[in-house]
């Protein structure tokens, strides 16, 4: 969401504890930070929880935002960070996939009526979340939330070549999957 | 270079955005919504009363100084008040006896006696408010506890003894200026004792709530 001068003053409006501006901030973002959660937890209630405390967790530290990024950006990284605590804490751990082979298929770009896309935007959905969390979640801020290798290697703790490596293994991966799926060989 | 499934997901990414929370997501969180930090507050109200007694204290300073500049160099501000007196010309100068408020040390009658009752009225009126404001929020923050607001009350009464006793002095026609200064310090000083005693119930309580 992009930055602009009025959603300034609305956070200003916060720090003064206006409780209609709080209101209005989670109107304007909690549908964007929840899709982040969801697509890197792959739960629905799980990312609400998430969502829930990082709400709680800006409102009560506003203090420290000092508008060196959007608001935006500086709320999406606590959801990020919330999210990859959750998945780090998680029995099956944050794995990566392996080596595999690489995938060769024409990469033929499909022309979509809406209904067409609006079906391929699920399949994309359900295929991201087979993936290994860890590979999920590279490929998620790469793809989705727009972070580059570099920071996506600050906030997971691994280098930037890492990160870069599991990227084009999860892409790959999703390839796969996508071309896999019943509703691709339907078509 | 993008692929198509990057191409396909960058070009529709609004798309991937179309889920939602839960309605009563938001009734959660503003339960936990923190209440805005007072006792941070409460310095730049404090500071801001700082300085508003240091500007009252230089108005003051400044008019008792203009006034004394049209009197005659010689004559010293001093809680004493000057009687006047008639000299009888021996030459050609002629004394012009000057008629002394009795109510004032100051010899200048373009000085009223209301614009002095405005002043206090105006130092104590925003005194009061800023000691009323530190009393409410003591008295929420301790839940009225009642050794606290006793100690509030006393501190309070003490005031009031104060400013019975400049009123007093004002009515005695003693130096404004100084009359005033000790009124501001006397309330900031109370203020500085509010604000110790908030300081000191806020720390209370959140050790209690660790």
């Amino acid at each position: 969401m992009e930055f602009t001068d009025q959603h300034r003053e609305l956070i200003e409006q916060c720090r003064r504890g206006e409780r209609n501006a709080f209101r209005e901030v989670y109107r304007l973002y909690s549908k964007s930070m929840f899709n982040v959660a969801l697509r890197m937890t792959g739960m629905a209630h799980i990312a609400e929880d998430i969502l829930q405390e990082a709400f709680t967790d800006a409102f009560s530290t506003l203090n420290k935002f000092r508008h060196e990024s959007t608001f935006g950006a500086w709320l999406k990284r606590i959801v990020v960070f919330k999210c990859y605590d959750y998945l780090n804490s998680k029995s099956a751990g944050f794995e990566f996939l392996e080596d595999m082979e690489s995938f060769d298929q024409p990469d033929q770009e499909p022309d979509f009526n809406e209904e067409e896309m609006a079906r391929e935007v699920k399949r994309i959905k359900e295929a991201v979340q087979l993936l290994p969390a860890g590979s999920r979640t590279v490929l998620t801020l790469y793809l989705f939330e727009g972070y580059d290798h570099e920071e996506i290697g600050q906030i997971l703790n691994i280098s930037e070549s890492t990160s870069k490596t599991q990227y084009m293994r999860a892409r790959l991966k999703l390839k796969e999957l996508l071309t896999q799926s019943p509703l691709h060989n339907e078509r | 270079m993008k692929d198509n499934l990057e191409k396909f997901i960058s070009q529709n990414r609004h798309q991937f955005d179309d889920e939602e929370p839960s309605p009563g997501l938001w009734d959660r969180i503003e339960n936990s919504v923190p209440a805005p930090a007072r006792m941070v507050r409460m310095r730049p109200l404090t500071y801001a009363a700082s300085i508003a007694a240091a500007c009252i204290i230089v108005w003051i300073v400044a008019s008792v100084v203009m006034n004394q500049q049209s009197h005659d160099a010689d004559k010293v501000l001093s809680e004493n008040i000057i009687r006047p007196e008639l000299k009888v010309a021996q030459h050609d100068t002629v004394f012009v006896p000057v008629v002394v408020n009795p109510e004032k040390n100051t010899t200048n009658t373009n000085v009223t006696n209301a614009s002095d009752k405005n002043l206090y009225a105006e130092i104590t009126q925003y005194y009061d408010a800023e000691i009323a404001q530190r009393k409410a929020k003591l008295q929420s923050v301790s839940s009225g506890n009642k050794d606290i607001m006793y100690q509030v009350q006393e501190e309070l009464a003490m005031i009031d003894t104060l400013n019975a006793q400049t009123q007093r002095e004002l009515g005695n026609g003693m130096n404004i200026g100084l009359v005033m200064e000790q009124l501001v310090q006397n309330y900031r000083q109370s203020i500085d004792i509010l604000d110790m005693m908030l300081e000191q119930v806020n720390e209370e309580y959140a050790q209690i709530n660790e």
